[in-house]
């Protein structure tokens, strides 16, 4: 059995049942439209969790089989490749996702222009191992053309982040 | 229809600026589509935060160009090295890399990027000739109609999910269209699930929902798997532009295979869920099939070559159709695609063939130059292009994730969005980890806000017997045909394997 995907469908499951149950607050118009999607959508997650748990008692009979004295020595298949994603790729999958978190924090406290560079610079030289000179450059160049583009030319104003106003109020700029 | 059909020409290539965004959307597809662990699917969601705010037809055209392109370079790494840069790329293989083996890359590749060009443009043409036909069909659509459309649509996202994992694919389409209801209830004005964040009163971002689900996922994996193809050759030493020609002239001498093999393409677009894989092995298939030397191919037949790169570069011509006329995707791609188009205010449906003609005939030109302009430009870089292959994942990764958090707070300005970003890329994460389809999570939510306003409109209309109406009747029989298809298809023994997209 998979587990992770029938992980996944439990928590499918509650989400589903956490927005019905909500649902049922709103006016009988309004509550309409998320039972007719969101019951089915309970009954899906369901039907998934009883298929994974059928497949389950069978890969355990087949298991069973295999390892019966009747079956004999069981067979060398030689070294099984490894999946694609699994626990020899999640110490390398959370530290993605630290990064992706710490860069969506760190603009929204700090906003684009600090943290553009900053998660750039740390990234490049760490996880991409590139030369210094390479990461600098790349990451100042690409933080200049983000103003450029951004700044100066679209006249967009990107998020400044909670805290460097602050800071840069309070060192009178 | 002739005066619209030229009319969009005419202000296609008279428009610097249209034109100026189609080489960029070229350039950058044709890049994107070499370079490893980018798809096009991530593309076309990074790319669609830059062109919010543009003119629509601006917009679109900039958009489906980069998708229509992208299959075009990515034969490149199957021909010269063996590796395919996807599914569709795969039937390439077979008989391209032998070629290059046998010192004839480049003819291979003249043969293999022509072969793409034609093909997209046959696949155009094919669109456009189904137009009149499907015309007085869609104009006699009412809001029951739509909404049975709708549901049409949603019952595809059976289709777009393949073997065991039918139930997976309804699941990610049923949060999809449960996230639609988020928002203002357009009958009692409820804010559903939104509370007091007045952000979430227009409903969940569609940009926010289409990064979180694609871009961010693909890149998380892109940074954990790297994506370097760096244990192969990186320069073929026998590459001549001489032998590139050759390629390009093999084109006249197979026209009919051309011909027929961008037809099939075309056709196999226009159904959704079976993606290019399906028609480049389709036409792989075929070109043996009708060959009088049979035995030639896997052993660098050009035929071989050739087929498959009109097929799946045919059927985005073939896909663009239920996308813009009945708001289904044809694909995966398309999928993410029809969001886009949502965003920059094209409303698939029969309106578009009513009120938005001439955009739907700038969008067929838009195909055909844009493969034109792809075509002229691989040819001569072709050789340095290939090269891309060799970037590592990882450098790309910081710079992907720049583009995603600008796209996603630039399409509403709103910071909390960078939050939801975060915590729908979770779940989207967790679907790729897991092996679940996420085109139908697309398909579900932009399907679910019309089917309700279509729902509510029809009901008000005619009560509950719009149900009995005579198109209607014929709409529920697809429906009930096409579930009944999938389930029988899901539930039969397996004897080959077409790939589904999802």
């Amino acid at each position: 059995m998979n587990n992770f995907s029938t992980w996944l469908t439990a928590v499918m499951l509650l989400i589903f049942s956490t927005m019905v149950g909500i649902a049922m607050l709103y006016p009988v118009d309004a509550r309409f439209m998320p039972f007719v999607v969101g019951i089915p959508g309970i009954a899906l997650c369901l039907l998934q969790l009883g298929l994974d748990a059928a497949r389950a008692n069978n890969g355990l009979l087949f298991r069973h089989f295999q390892t019966a004295p009747k079956a004999g020595k069981p067979v060398e298949d030689g070294p099984a490749e490894l999946p694609e994603f699994g626990r020899h790729t999640a110490k390398r999958e959370l530290k993605m996702w630290a990064y992706v978190v710490a860069f969506i924090a760190g603009v929204l406290v700090l906003g684009f222009y600090i943290s553009v560079p900053a998660m750039l610079i740390t990234f490049l030289r760490r996880e991409a191992a590139a030369s210094w000179r390479t990461t600098l450059l790349l990451g100042i160049g690409a933080t200049v053309v983000l103003y450029l583009m951004f700044g100066a030319l679209l006249q967009i104003r990107l998020h400044s982040g909670f805290l460097t106003p602050l800071i840069l109020r309070g060192v009178g700029l | 229809m002739i005066d619209t059909m030229f009319g969009a020409l005419f202000g296609l290539v008279s428009s610097p600026h249209i034109m100026g965004l189609m080489l960029i959307a070229v350039i950058f597809g044709l890049l994107v589509g070499v370079t490893p662990g980018i798809g096009g699917k991530l593309s076309i969601a990074m790319a669609i935060p830059f062109v919010y705010g543009m003119d629509m037809v601006a917009g679109a055209v900039f958009l489906l160009t980069m998708h229509a392109v992208n299959g075009t370079s990515g034969q490149i790494s199957s021909i010269m090295f063996g590796i395919p840069g996807d599914g569709d790329d795969a039937a390439t293989t077979l008989d391209g890399y032998p070629l290059a083996k046998q010192g004839q890359a480049a003819r291979a590749l003249g043969a293999s990027i022509t072969a793409s060009g034609i093909g997209g443009i046959i696949g155009a043409v094919v669109f456009a000739v189904m137009i009149p036909i499907l015309e007085p069909i869609v104009l006699q659509f009412s809001p029951a109609e739509f909404f049975l459309i709708a549901l049409l649509g949603i019952s595809f996202i059976a289709f777009l999910s393949s073997g065991d994992k039918i139930v997976k694919g309804l699941i990610v389409g049923f949060w999809g269209l449960m996230l639609a209801t988020v928002g203002m209830d357009p009958q009692t004005g409820t804010p559903r699930y939104a509370g007091d964040m007045l952000f979430l009163w227009d409903g969940v971002s569609l940009v926010t929902a289409v990064l979180a689900l694609f871009a961010v996922p693909e890149m998380i994996a892109l940074g954990t798997k790297g994506g370097a193809i760096s244990a192969v050759p990186a320069e073929d030493k026998n590459f001549s532009y001489r032998q590139l020609l050759s390629g390009v002239m093999e084109l006249p001498r197979h026209w009919w295979l051309v011909i027929r093999t961008s037809i099939i393409g075309a056709v196999i677009g226009m159904i959704p869920g079976l993606g290019g894989s399906a028609a480049a092995w389709l036409c792989y298939g075929h070109a043996v099939q009708s060959s009088k030397t049979p035995e030639r191919f896997g052993k660098g037949a050009i035929e071989g070559v050739i087929a498959p790169e009109t097929a799946s570069n045919g059927k985005e011509g073939g896909s663009l159709l239920p996308t813009l006329f009945f708001g289904i995707p044809g694909s995966s791609g398309m999928a993410v695609l029809l969001g886009a188009f949502l965003i920059l205010g094209i409303q698939p449906g029969a309106f578009m063939m009513t009120d938005h003609l001439d955009v739907v005939w700038t969008l067929i030109w838009a195909l055909i130059v844009g493969n034109l302009i792809a075509v002229v430009i691989l040819l001569v870089v072709c050789r340095w292009v290939a090269l891309l292959t060799f970037v590592n994942g990882k450098m790309l990764v910081p710079f992907i994730l720049v583009f995603v958090a600008i796209g996603c707070f630039v399409s509403e300005f709103q910071w909390q969005n960078l939050v939801i970003l975060v915590l729908f890329s979770a779940i989207g994460y967790a679907f790729l980890r897991a092996g679940w389809p996420r085109a139908p999570f697309v398909i579900g939510l932009v399907l679910g806000g019309q089917a309700e306003a279509s729902l509510n409109q029809a009901l008000q209309l005619w009560g509950l017997s719009f149900f009995t109406r005579p198109l209607s009747l014929v709409l529920i029989a697809m429906i009930v045909a096409l579930m009944a298809f999938a389930l029988y298809r899901n539930l039969r023994p397996r004897r080959g394997h077409i790939h589904v997209e999802g």
